[in-house]
């Protein structure tokens, strides 16, 4: 097996600030009042960086390392949850644990791999973000759960899964540059 | 376009222990915020005020920090708590009130746990928790790398402007969104990568093993870390008994 060496380490770290620092470029959007915009890339960026990720680094619990990094780098923003939720970091170490499950079971077929993993992991945190709302009692939440979880499963499922293509798409343009190679070594 | 959280002091609050700092003002006091009942929420402020105070944090610089989070959320749940609870007019103000309370101590406490623990605790707290070094090391890059990686990020855009990229979103032009997308992301991973092979590299030829053994320092931990464990766990306690 493959060793999570000193350069695997400091790509994950590079790749967990990169989508944290994304991800709030999408919050930025969403607070400037573009409707749909800002989730949309979130979602995009959320799948396209596990996919780009997991290609890339080839190892078992990368993602997991990958979301553990994410889950306190995010704990003062508002990103897969509110700032100062400290219930993010299991949330994404349990996003990060399906996808390195479905990348072990799926990895053979690079395309079905990364539409399974880009759905699949971002209908899960659509889901839980909305679970912990009913937590925190968000009102108005029970009168729409009913459109909250067609549109989760919907968009969330759908745009991950594009999300994940787009991740697909990015690895196949730089996967034959010598530093990718060396990560991968 | 991005800064770090943390504001370098001196305070008793400054001083504690890492894991404490962690689970006070990101798992005991949130959660008793939420749980309290609301005659209890002005002793949870209190403690708020009170620990914010013994940092001897700038309250204009935190303040700068948290008022984009705390007014938006003021401003929605006071919304929706209008058009979606049910009651008198006055009854629905007050729950969105109380409401957006309880989310400003959540956001206040996040942010002053932020403000208050420097990076390299971090690892320090990991190995102390006997987690292996090479994940808190990593953890500590990644918030070392943080503005690093938003001057790249804004260094690629401007080279794509100058280059005629424009980014702009159109449901009709869908697909060369994702062109456009394409032509940052491209760069920006590439580049993203560079850097980490770079960094990579100087901690090789520093010796550094993530596999190898690494003195361990002693955990420290005072009266006052005792102390605020036990006033979060009591306030914790109060507040879902009560």
């Amino acid at each position: 097996m493959k060793k999570l060496n000193t350069t695997k380490l400091m790509a994950l770290a590079a790749l967990s600030v990169l989508q944290l620092v994304l991800l709030l470029f999408g919050v930025g959007i969403m607070a400037l009042g573009v409707p749909g915009v800002g989730g949309i890339l979130n979602t995009v960026v959320y799948s396209s960086v596990i996919i780009f990720t997991l290609l890339v680094i080839d190892y078992p619990y990368a993602a997991t390392i990958l979301f553990t990094i994410f889950g306190f780098l995010s704990l003062p923003f508002p990103l897969m949850g509110t700032s100062g939720l400290l219930v993010k970091i299991p949330i994404g170490i349990v996003a990060g644990l399906v996808s390195d499950c479905l990348y072990a079971l799926l990895k053979k077929n690079k395309l079905v791999c990364s539409l399974a993993i880009g759905g699949v992991v971002t209908y899960y945190i659509a889901v839980v973000l909305i679970l912990v709302s009913f937590f925190v009692r968000i009102p108005g939440l029970m009168t729409f759960k009913t459109i909250l979880s067609f549109t989760a499963f919907v968009s969330t499922m759908i745009v991950g899964a594009i999300g994940g293509a787009f991740g697909l798409f990015v690895y196949n343009k730089i996967k034959c540059s010598s530093v990718v190679r060396r990560i991968q070594k | 376009m991005f800064v770090n959280t943390f504001i370098e002091k001196q305070s008793i609050v400054y001083d504690l222990n890492f894991w404490t700092k962690l689970v006070c003002f990101s798992l005991l006091l949130p959660l008793a915020s939420f749980l309290s009942p609301t005659d209890l929420l002005p002793l949870l402020t209190a403690i708020f005020i009170l620990v914010f105070l013994l940092s001897k944090i700038n309250f204009l610089n935190f303040w700068k920090s948290v008022r984009v989070y705390i007014l938006s959320i003021t401003v929605g749940l006071a919304a929706l708590s209008t058009i979606f609870y049910t009651g008198a007019l006055q009854e629905r103000i007050i729950y969105g009130a109380v409401l957006a309370v309880r989310f400003s101590l959540l956001i206040s406490f996040g942010v002053l746990f932020s403000m208050v623990t420097n990076p390299i605790e971090i690892p320090s707290g990991f190995m102390q928790a006997r987690i292996p070094h090479k994940y808190g090391v990593t953890l500590m890059v990644a918030y070392r790398m943080m503005p690093l990686l938003s001057k790249k990020i804004t260094t690629i855009v401007n080279a794509q402007k100058a280059r005629g990229a424009s980014f702009k979103f159109s449901v009709k032009h869908l697909g060369k969104f994702f062109y456009q997308l394409a032509s940052l992301m491209v760069p920006l991973l590439h580049s993203t990568l560079e850097m980490s092979v770079r960094l990579s590299d100087a901690l090789i030829s520093r010796g550094y093993d993530p596999d190898g053994e690494i003195t361990i320092t002693p955990a420290k931990s005072s009266f006052y870390d005792f102390l605020l464990v036990t006033l979060s766990t009591f306030a914790l306690i109060i507040c879902i008994l009560w």
